[in-house]
């Protein structure tokens, strides 16, 4: 499933990879470097990310935000 | 270093084109970073190798991201340490080793390319930049040496010096991409301990920025890019800690506890006996 967020600020990725680690956690249960399947699309003034695969059996967010909050996402359906 | 028996270590002979991987079982109470590159270093009397060394944090917990160097000064002779951020130190674990060492000099200007187990030597033409198609897309680290240092990108190694000592060696860029995983035997005791200590980045005396991160570090910090030439006499050089940080990775029983969730139980006498330890090889290879 693919869930499409909202970018509400206007940073860009730093590079910290904390979302790739913590991705690989839920993933695989290991340490590693998973890649994020991220999409960064503008629409209009908006950006979004789309995320794909990370929408939970119940249609939560198995990552929810970026961890180092370059991005600060919500659910844009 | 996430496996607490076996310390796995790249060797690098330029002059032979040679790369050779050597699995370690006596390097664990070196602990990582500062500790293991001495040691190394030490396995070879008379040469000047150029020694990289990641640390047992540097892809476990936050705020650990740099990369540990030793070499001999052209300058002074003098065993130089110095630390570069970035993510060189993790890609080099990701690899599948702890640490990577350059012998000899190649006869002409060269770059080396690592991809897990697959280590490549490729001469290079004057001016030519070829290493800056090497590797795995966004799982790869490219150290470049040139009058101004050695840079991983934007992350600076802290002394002009190392470049010069590369760029001796005709070693002109090394490419490190891993994609290696590692499982985890307790990941509900590992990720606990991973929150816990990602949420202390708010009581650092280092404040969150917009410059670019080290690999696992959510601060952006404006001290990323410097690197650091020397380190003090704590357990930081042997975690290849962030220098920036205070001191929030010198407390033992903090670091104990950590390594102990790795599964890595040196005991708190060896810890804080390592810096002294260390420091006293050092000086039987000046």
């Amino acid at each position: 499933m693919t869930a499409r967020l909202e970018v509400t600020n206007e940073q860009f990725c730093r590079g910290c990879h904390l979302c790739c680690l913590a991705w690989a956690r839920i993933k695989s249960g290991t340490i590693s470097l998973a890649e994020v399947p991220v999409r960064v699309q503008r629409d209009g003034q908006k950006f979004f990310i789309t995320l794909e695969g990370v929408v939970g059996e119940e249609g939560n967010l198995l990552v929810q935000r970026c961890p180092r909050h370059c991005f600060s996402l919500t659910h844009a359906g | 270093m996430l496996d607490k028996d076996k310390t796995t270590i790249l060797y690098i002979d330029l002059e032979k084109k040679e790369a050779e991987v050597k699995v370690h079982t006596d390097l664990t109470d070196w602990l990582g970073g500062l500790g293991v590159a001495v040691k190394l270093y030490s396995l070879f009397p008379g040469e000047s190798p150029v020694v990289f060394t990641n640390g047992p944090f540097t892809l476990t917990f936050p705020f650990a991201p740099f990369t540990c160097t030793i070499f001999r000064s052209p300058g002074t002779g003098k065993i130089v340490d110095a630390y570069g951020g970035g993510s060189f130190a993790a890609m080099l674990g990701l690899a599948g080793y702890d640490g990577l060492v350059i012998r000899n000099k190649a006869r002409r200007p060269m770059y080396l390319a690592i991809e897990n187990e697959k280590v490549t030597f490729r001469t290079l033409r004057e001016g030519e930049q070829a290493w800056q198609k090497e590797g795995l897309a966004g799982m790869r680290s490219v150290l470049e040496s040139g009058a101004g240092g050695v840079t991983d990108g934007y992350f600076h190694f802290g002394t002009d010096e190392l470049g010069g000592v590369l760029r001796a060696k005709n070693l002109l860029a090394v490419v490190v991409s891993g994609s290696h995983g590692y499982p985890l035997s307790d990941l509900a005791a590992y990720s606990s301990a991973y929150e816990e200590t990602l949420a202390q980045s708010e009581r650092l005396p280092v404040k969150s920025s917009n410059f670019p991160s080290c690999f696992g570090c959510p601060l952006g910090c404006q001290h990323s890019g410097k690197g650091l030439r020397e380190s003090e006499s704590d357990l930081a050089p042997f975690l290849v800690s962030c220098p920036f940080i205070g001191g929030f990775y010198k407390e033992v029983p903090l670091v104990f506890s950590l390594l102990s969730v790795l599964g890595l139980s040196l005991p708190h006498e060896q810890l804080e006996a390592l810096p002294l330890r260390v420091a006293e090889l050092r000086r039987t290879l000046m």
